[in-house]
């Protein structure tokens, strides 16, 4: 009986066993099937996402080519003052060939570099951006003990100023360093006064020349023309040296006259046609004085302006900067410590507000975040020496918008081209 | 419609999802190491920068080339490629002036110093000796710079060939024109030591460390010659300063108190005691013991020198 009940058993269940293996594998298939969808699934976020990078990569690699910044920069946002984004730059080369170096600026293309000499010839000299030799000059009729050129800098039009301690005046030059015209004073233009003497209309080909101190004013209608003498213009009361151009052509100078330091902002100094003997009367607005007193100058060296329109000025040899609105803010620079200044002398401002001071002194150029309502010292690069990447008394730094820093090494006779 | 019918089959296929995973990282791997080159050689590398020694090389090059037989631009080129560390170009230069101007005293100096850099000893041996032959014949011998340099590349080299009588009259002689020099005092010290002098030896180690206090080989001649002397009181000392001078100032302390123990009155170990004690900030006993070199020698100029030094840091920790 029990052997039947077995079999009966067996006879019953094995339909079910059967059903529940062809169930089982179905059910495998629709699971394998599942998991197939959900491998494919997660393959082609992977893809995606692969495709993503790809993508950004790419972007960031034309975004490169196309505006060279150094990296940090452009993947990260600025984040307000003393951001995490300082971090000082490294030496790259040095151009040679340059006797005391001074005063360094850029063409707009920032393709050709401009370095004034205070030694040997004096002259100003041009390179391209790799450092090779491309002209050099300096004002007409002059030898090398009646010219000192100092700082300078371009307009957008690529003419190129020059300040000049012994002639007391603001030489014009074009992209390719032809002389075109001389700032004597705050209103008067060489070829200005040039035209009141002869009394008519500049002729195109007419050349001039004037060396205050052998005051000696020449001028020839014509090339190969008969060469004429003038009374010399009244003594200049002014002596520029330090000299800044803005987006705007505006011009910031500061002025070292005897007893008389002090800034000097011209509008819009690219409106006017030099050598054309234009009538020059840009009322130009000034302050400051001489003095140590908050608020005066010793030897004001440059002013920049900041992106909320503060003023910057290396007051030289009271060894700080001195900021100022519509008038005097604050000043920063005296005491101990790194951010701490000596001599300051050359000055730049980037597009971040970041205020690059060189301290002659110091052998260095010090970084202050000045985009905030106080400046923040952010870090120093540079010391005393002979080698790469020291300095021997720097003067003057230059920027360009790929991050390159160009810095006059003064008494080491080169420029020396730093990198973000 | 092609094209459509072919991406259709190309992602029906199997593994195309695998194939486009794996392209697109190659992709991705190709793009950020071509950037990350090109980034790298656009802001870190400079092509054809040159030192101002190699501008100059090129320049004197150029000069040479416009007028070979000009003997100034030679051995400018010669001195430049020195410099450089070109020392075989800078023999080729010379040996070229030498054959047309045998007695060119500038080319021989270049020559025998290039051979002294590229240890051919022999060599620079024969040139130096030539150069300083020339030089010391002349009315201003005693204030010739390049000659003493030469005799002391000279006795050193001399000195290295283990002909060390030959090195000593050029030694002497060139401490007769710098008598500071005291690389010059030490290599002349060896000299005497290898030549069975170890007074004299000893007497020009003690010249050399009064120039240069922290002068280890000087101090280890010391060792060496007074060992050879059997003087225990004066190997102590010159172990205790070499110890000094190694950074070991408790190892110094105990040679320079056995080294007193034997010369009460040798100035110089109570100098070094000051200094070790000075080292690990016992100012009161580095000032005892300055002191008491001070009494034994008032004109030590180290002492001095120390004394000064650990009174203005005992006044800061005052204040």
């Amino acid at each position: 009986m029990s052997q039947n009940n077995e079999d009966n058993m067996e006879e019953k269940e094995d339909p079910i066993l059967e059903d529940s293996i062809v169930i089982s594998e179905e059910a495998e298939e629709a699971l394998a099937e599942i998991q197939e969808e959900g491998n494919r699934k997660k393959r082609m976020w992977l893809l995606l996402l692969l495709l993503l990078l790809l993508l950004c990569s790419c972007g960031l690699f034309v975004r490169y080519l196309v505006q060279p910044e150094p990296l940090p920069d452009i993947i990260l946002p600025f984040t307000g003052p003393g951001s995490e984004l300082s971090y000082p730059p490294h030496y790259l080369f040095s151009i040679y060939g340059l006797s005391q170096p001074v005063g360094v600026t850029l063409s707009p293309d920032e393709q050709l570099i401009y370095v004034s000499e205070s030694g040997d010839e004096r002259l100003i000299k041009v390179f391209d951006r790799s450092g090779n030799p491309v002209n050099s000059f300096a004002p007409p009729d002059t030898t090398q003990g009646y010219r000192s050129p100092v700082y300078m800098d371009t307009d957008d039009q690529g003419q190129l100023y020059v300040t000049d301690r012994l002639q007391h005046s603001i030489v014009i030059y074009s992209r390719e360093g032809k002389y075109l015209d001389s700032i004597l004073g705050t209103d008067l233009l060489l070829s200005e006064f040039i035209a009141k003497h002869i009394q008519g209309n500049m002729p195109e080909e007419i050349t001039f020349s004037y060396n205050i101190i052998t005051r000696e004013l020449k001028y020839k209608l014509q090339e190969d023309g008969e060469e004429f003498s003038l009374p010399d213009p009244d003594p200049a009361v002014w002596a520029p040296l330090g000299l800044w151009i803005n987006k705007n052509n505006d011009v910031f100078i500061t002025d070292v006259f005897e007893g008389q330091h002090r800034v000097l902002t011209f509008k819009n100094l690219n409106k006017v046609k030099f050598g054309r003997g234009e009538d020059f009367d840009p009322k130009p607005r000034s302050f400051g004085a001489s003095g140590q007193n908050a608020g005066e100058f010793l030897y004001p060296n440059k002013v920049v302006v900041d992106s909320q329109g503060r003023y910057y000025v290396s007051d030289g040899n009271n060894g700080r900067i001195s900021v100022w609105g519509d008038e005097f803010l604050y000043q920063f620079g005296r005491g101990t410590g790194d951010g701490a200044l000596s001599l300051p002398r050359g000055l730049m401002i980037d597009d971040r507000d970041r205020l690059y001071v060189v301290d002659a002194v110091d052998h260095a150029v010090k970084v202050y975040d000045v985009s905030g309502d106080e400046p923040i010292f952010l870090f120093k690069f540079g010391n005393l020496g002979i080698d790469d990447g020291l300095f021997n008394f720097p003067n003057d730094i230059a920027i360009d918008s790929t991050g390159r820093l160009y810095i006059t090494d003064r008494e080491n006779q080169r420029i020396q081209v730093w990198s973000y | 419609m092609k094209l459509i019918d072919f991406l259709k089959k190309f992602w029906a296929e199997k593994n195309t999802l695998d194939r486009m995973i794996w392209g697109t990282l190659l992709a991705l791997l190709v793009v950020v190491s071509s950037f990350s080159g090109y980034y790298y050689w656009d802001r870190y590398v400079h092509l054809g920068d040159q030192s101002p020694i190699e501008l100059s090389v090129k320049e004197l090059e150029g000069a040479v080339r416009n007028d070979p037989t000009d003997i100034d631009a030679r051995l400018n080129l010669a001195q430049q490629y020195y410099d450089f560390g070109s020392y075989q170009s800078a023999i080729n230069q010379c040996e070229q002036i030498l054959e047309l101007y045998p007695d060119t005293d500038g080319a021989m100096f270049i020559t025998g110093m290039s051979y002294y850099r590229l240890q051919d000893l022999d060599l620079a041996v024969e040139y130096l000796s030539q150069f300083s032959k020339i030089r010391k014949e002349s009315s201003t011998a005693y204030t010739d710079i390049a000659l003493e340099t030469s005799l002391y590349f000279l006795g050193e080299t001399l000195n290295k060939l283990d002909r060390p009588e030959e090195a000593i009259p050029e030694l002497l002689f060139a401490l007769e024109i710098d008598f500071t020099d005291a690389d010059a005092m030490y290599q002349l010290g060896l000299a005497y030591a290898r030549t069975d002098q170890p007074q004299l030896a000893v007497e020009q180690f003690h010249q050399a460390v009064r120039f240069v206090p922290d002068f280890i080989e000087a101090y280890q001649g010391m060792i060496n010659s007074y060992s050879d002397m059997n003087n225990a009181g004066m190997v102590a000392y010159s172990r205790g300063m070499e110890a000094y001078v190694f950074g070991e100032f408790e190892v110094s302390i105990t040679h320079l108190v056995a080294a007193i123990e034997d010369y009460p009155e040798f100035a110089p170990a109570y100098v070094g005691l000051g200094l070790s004690y000075e080292k690990l900030d016992d100012l009161e006993k580095a000032e005892i013991y300055i002191l008491k070199a001070l009494e034994i020698d008032p004109d030590n100029f180290l002492a001095q020198n120390t004394l000064g030094r650990i009174r203005s840091l005992m006044d800061n920790q005052d204040s």
